[in-house]
């Protein structure tokens, strides 16, 4: 474990470029979906217990908090897929080492838009705008 | 030339006395803004505090021995300018490797994945009485990774390396890549396999710091997505 922390303790103190902010983010938000993924399954298995229980869990997700927490998993689910595109690019096309700050731009022209237009389904109902 | 004063904190550690890396200020007055970060460290070690230890040779980014955390960025202190640096200078040892002492780490790790990728040139066939002729585009093809200086600026710099430290790292794939594509070298398979591993290229996670570290400006993640692409595709032909 403190091999882990040390790992990341130099991760986040370390000045690197664009593409090692893009890294960390990537495991950021690799992890953030990973728990939610155990969250759905056990949520998920309260209806073990019967309908009214799984019922009563659900109604959690409505609570603000929960759909500001939605978000950010919309949010990495989005930057996860595209920024994974971008690795794949990168290891396979060599010569995209060179635009790899572009991608890295490219990246977030899809992933701002597409969260935003996600947020606002997502938190208008708080608002009573939807 | 303009001369300046600067304040530098060094991240000392002494194995005899110390548990625990510690944070050191000095100052250092009327140091022309031109001078290298190395001819601070030499100015504090020579006039302020004779125990600071660090490793230089050539002072002149050949050698590669004076890699160094500079404000948190891999550099040879020897290629930094204090202009560029300035006013407030951070030095710490390189990342991953264990420290000796102070700003000295024990290269051993580092040098040993550089020789399993055996470095070395591999070719059975009796030799030629003149040279092994090779055509200009072929030596092009190649000509980056021969600039390595194996100062392990970018290998410290990796966050995969940092996990651990059993990935081989990007000075040793770019050495390995000089020979895997010298059309006049016979072990481009016998490479290939050694790096086929999830401590060979795959450990790579493309995270560019490799390429903002090298004082040789070396297109690292290029020359290991080349590495990949010849394992995937079973050729160095592409």
């Amino acid at each position: 474990m403190g091999h882990v922390i040390s790992a990341f303790w130099k991760g986040i103190t370390y000045k690197g470029g664009p593409g090692h902010y893009a890294f960390i983010l990537h495991r950021l938000t690799g992890i953030g979906v990973a728990l939610f993924l155990i969250l759905h399954i056990l949520d998920n298995f309260i209806i073990m217990f019967g309908e009214e229980a799984f019922a009563e869990v659900l109604n959690l997700y409505a609570n603000p908090v929960m759909r500001l927490l939605e978000v950010f998993l919309i949010f990495s689910v989005i930057y996860h897929a595209f920024n994974g595109l971008r690795v794949i690019i990168v290891d396979f096309w060599a010569p995209s080492s060179h635009v790899q700050r572009t991608l890295w731009i490219l990246v977030w022209i899809v992933v701002i838009p597409l969260s935003l237009i996600a947020a606002w389904f997502t938190l208008a109902p708080i608002f009573g705008l939807r | 030339m303009a001369k300046v004063n600067v304040t530098v904190k060094i991240l000392r550690f002494n194995p005899d006395v110390d548990e625990q890396p510690h944070w050191q200020t000095y100052e250092v007055k009327d140091i022309e803004e031109t001078a290298q970060v190395l001819d601070v460290l030499h100015r504090i070690k020579w006039y302020q505090d004779g125990t600071l230890t660090l490793r230089s040779s050539c002072a002149h980014g050949v050698c590669g021995s004076d890699a160094m955390v500079i404000n948190g960025h891999n550099r040879l202190a020897c290629k930094t300018l204090v202009r560029d640096v300035m006013p407030t200078i951070t030095v710490e040892p390189i990342r991953g490797l264990p420290v000796i002492k102070d700003l000295v780490v024990d290269m051993e790790p580092f040098f040993s994945h550089y020789k399993a990728v055996e470095p070395w040139f591999i070719n059975p066939d009796p030799p030629p009485t003149r040279e092994r002729l090779q055509s200009p585009e072929d030596r092009a093809r190649f000509d980056d990774t021969t600039k390595c200086i194996l100062c392990a600026a970018c290998t410290t710099s990796c966050p995969s390396f940092w996990a651990n430290g059993q990935y081989v790292g990007p000075a040793a794939i770019v050495q390995a890549h000089r020979w895997i594509f010298d059309s006049r070298d016979k072990g481009t398979a016998e490479r290939l396999q050694i790096l086929n591993d999830r401590f060979g290229v795959w450990a790579c996670r493309t995270a560019f710091n490799c390429v903002e570290a090298c004082p040789r400006e070396i297109d690292i993640t290029k020359a290991i997505g080349e590495v990949k692409k010849a394992l995937t595709f079973g050729t160095v032909d592409f």
